[in-house]
């Protein structure tokens, strides 16, 4: 509860609304959908809505923690994770090794730090990366129509038929792995998701009043994206890249898991995974598996409760 | 409703063309020379660069590579889709005695997804924000976070290791010659559920909005005070309706399917389409992988197809 008192100080700075605010405030919590909230604008109440939503709060702490960890995994690190040590053969949790060490005697809170960044690397790159290429088309399907949004959307047809997982590994095995192939490959697997959504809100928004008097001022095909497009396509593709995120982290970690990740030696949580698939492991040694199975879980289930967060936050009436 | 049939494999023609152009793509990144590799490596130490030379023009691969694509088309369209680099037989005979298998798994997943996915979507919508309601997002949400792989190891390591109740992998114990059908359904049920558990988040939250829009519906109001049993109403008359919308669901998640089957397959050594994605790659057997990819992606363009037409027919304002 004492979060809910910190969040509740009005983000306005100005006193006499203070009371106001606090009333909004409360309102918002018991699920008023902000309609009180006329005097604030959309952006400052979804910011409200999104605090107000525990999961996802919760969610960015960890999530930054886990970021903060990850810039910081060469410093903080007690061992060089690549480093084979022949003495300390799979052994169990101890002082010296808090997660134990693995089949080369390598020191899996390490590993397990160093795997963050592999992890969060892929998955924010190929994220980024997809809702570009997605935006980017989406928006010129959007300007344009006729025949050439049926040419785009018929691509994004084509590229979402593919299984994710198989195409990628095809790829990757072509290419030889490498962070980057990985990134690359999965970011154009997964662009047509942020393509359709763009598409879908441009199309929407072209035929507004204020769309139709801008273009009757005289405003341009790129001038109407700036100014007009970009800002109601946002929120959605916020929400997009969220879960895109969160899904390149899957895969990433599936292919590491089937051995076609990142160039080894380098730790990633997916391939800490691989070694499990020996019954071995599975049965007696849980330190190897099971750190860096939860710690997959934990991230991308935080991202995803960020991601559903934010689509609350951005349009409530999706909740009902 | 002919008409509507009518547009929509129209639309189909242009992917079905996409995919065929990606995969030939495909085809021609594969490293390796496909002349050399047809031949057996006594004839390879023997052959003369003109014999090669010749080889080359009688399979084509000397002609533009437009009519190489219209030849590629020809011979899947006859249902050739290659050779095995490892075994000497063709692809499809390799692909046609795995589906059984993987057919069986699929769809064991999908109905015990489907069950569990539309009874907790129903009545998380009839106690819309109760603690089910809220527990029933937040599980389904743990559901899709969590790695496949990770959850088959977990169900490993608690059912199979620790409890002893389910075997390791497998579809049937092989010491037995004639393994009964409760052998079998003994073998299914632990990677069904894995693969199911991946599947059902979508279910859960498709049904619950849609339930919550029926149930808010005219008819319902009649049908209660006409004084139907409650339950007969959620059922018979809510549920019916709110299932339509499912059905494209069930078809976006093909593609997810089919990547959760490679995954679990290979965990449990299922001996279905899945492994034998994974064990190709692993053996660089290229034309298999290439002729998978390119079957999922049309069964993925099929099973849409077929969704949206049993859509169209249980729902009439879809048609228009």
């Amino acid at each position: 509860m004492s979060e809910n008192v910190q969040t509740a100080v009005p983000v306005a700075g100005r006193s006499d609304e203070e009371g106001i605010g606090r009333r909004r405030e409360r309102e918002v919590q018991k699920g008023g959908n902000g309609r009180a909230g006329q005097a604030l604008s959309p952006s400052r109440l979804a910011i409200r809505r999104f605090r107000h939503h525990r999961l996802a709060m919760a969610s960015v702490l960890l999530l930054s923690l886990l970021l903060l960890l990850a810039v910081l995994a060469p410093l903080i690190s007690p061992y060089d994770p690549n480093a084979v040590n022949t003495a300390a053969y799979r052994e169990p949790p101890s002082g010296a090794h808090w997660l134990g060490t693995d089949s080369a005697g390598r020191d899996v809170l390490s590993r397990l730090l160093h795997g963050a960044r592999v992890s969060l690397t892929v998955g924010i790159a190929a994220a980024v990366s997809a809702t570009g290429l997605g935006t980017l088309l989406g928006l010129i399907a959007g300007i344009f129509r006729g025949w050439v949004d049926a040419i785009i959307m018929r691509v994004v047809d084509v590229f979402l038929s593919f299984p994710p997982l198989v195409v990628i590994l095809l790829l990757v095995a072509i290419l030889g792995p490498s962070v980057t192939t990985i990134i690359v490959v999965i970011a154009a697997f997964e662009w047509p998701t942020a393509c359709r959504i763009v598409r879908q809100v441009s199309l929407s928004v072209r035929e507004m009043d204020y769309v139709l008097s801008a273009r009757a001022m005289g405003s341009g095909s790129l001038a109407i994206v700036r100014r007009h497009m970009i800002g109601p396509v946002l929120p959605p593709l916020t929400v997009v890249a969220t879960l895109l995120s969160a899904n390149a982290i899957l895969l990433e970690a599936a292919l590491s898991f089937l051995g076609l990740g990142v160039e080894r030696p380098n730790a990633t949580w997916g391939g800490m995974l691989q070694a499990a698939q020996s019954m071995t492991i599975l049965q007696e040694m849980p330190w190897l598996w099971l750190p860096p199975g939860v710690a997959i879980a934990a991230t991308v289930l935080s991202i995803n409760f960020m991601g559903d967060g934010l689509r609350d936050a951005f349009d409530p009436r999706q909740r009902l | 409703m002919l008409s509507y049939v009518g547009r929509r494999l129209l639309i189909s023609v242009p992917v079905l063309f996409g995919i065929l152009g990606i995969s030939f793509i495909f085809v021609q990144m594969l490293p390796g020379d496909p002349v050399r590799a047809l031949m057996s490596p006594e004839e390879l130490a023997t052959a003369s660069p003109e014999y090669i030379e010749q080889r080359r023009s009688e399979l084509g691969l000397d002609k533009p590579i437009f009519v190489q694509f219209a030849a590629w088309i020809g011979e899947v369209l006859q249902g050739n889709l290659g050779h095995s680099f490892r075994r000497n037989t063709p692809v499809a005979d390799m692909i046609f005695e795995r589906i059984g298998p993987t057919a069986i798994l699929a769809i064991t997943a999908l109905s015990i997804a489907l069950i569990i996915g539309v009874l907790l979507g129903t009545f998380a919508a009839l106690k819309q924000n109760s603690w089910f309601d809220y527990l029933s997002s937040v599980t389904s949400m743990m559901a899709v976070s969590i790695p496949n792989f990770f959850l088959g190891l977990m169900a490993i390591y608690i059912f199979s290791i620790s409890l002893g109740i389910f075997p390791t992998g497998g579809m049937r114990t092989l010491a037995a010659s004639n393994p009964s059908a409760l052998d079998r359904v003994h073998h299914l049920i632990l990677p069904a559920l894995v693969l199911a558990i991946n599947l059902i988040g979508p279910y859960v939250r498709y049904t619950r909005q849609s339930m919550l829009e029926v149930i808010r519906q005219d008819y319902i109001t009649t049908a209660r005070a006409k004084g139907v049993p409650w339950m007969k109403v959620v059922f018979g008359h809510g549920l019916r309706n709110a299932l339509i919308p499912l059905t494209t669901v069930i078809a976006i998640q093909v593609p997810i399917l089919l990547t959760g089957l490679l995954v679990i397959e290979t965990i449990f050594s299922w001996p279905g389409l899945g492994r034998l994605t994974f064990e190709s790659i692993m053996g660089r057997d290229y034309p298999v992988i290439v002729a998978i990819v390119f079957i999922s992606a049309v069964f993925v363009v099929l099973f849409n197809l077929l969704a949206d037409v049993t859509a169209a027919a249980l729902d009439p304002r879809i048609r228009l």
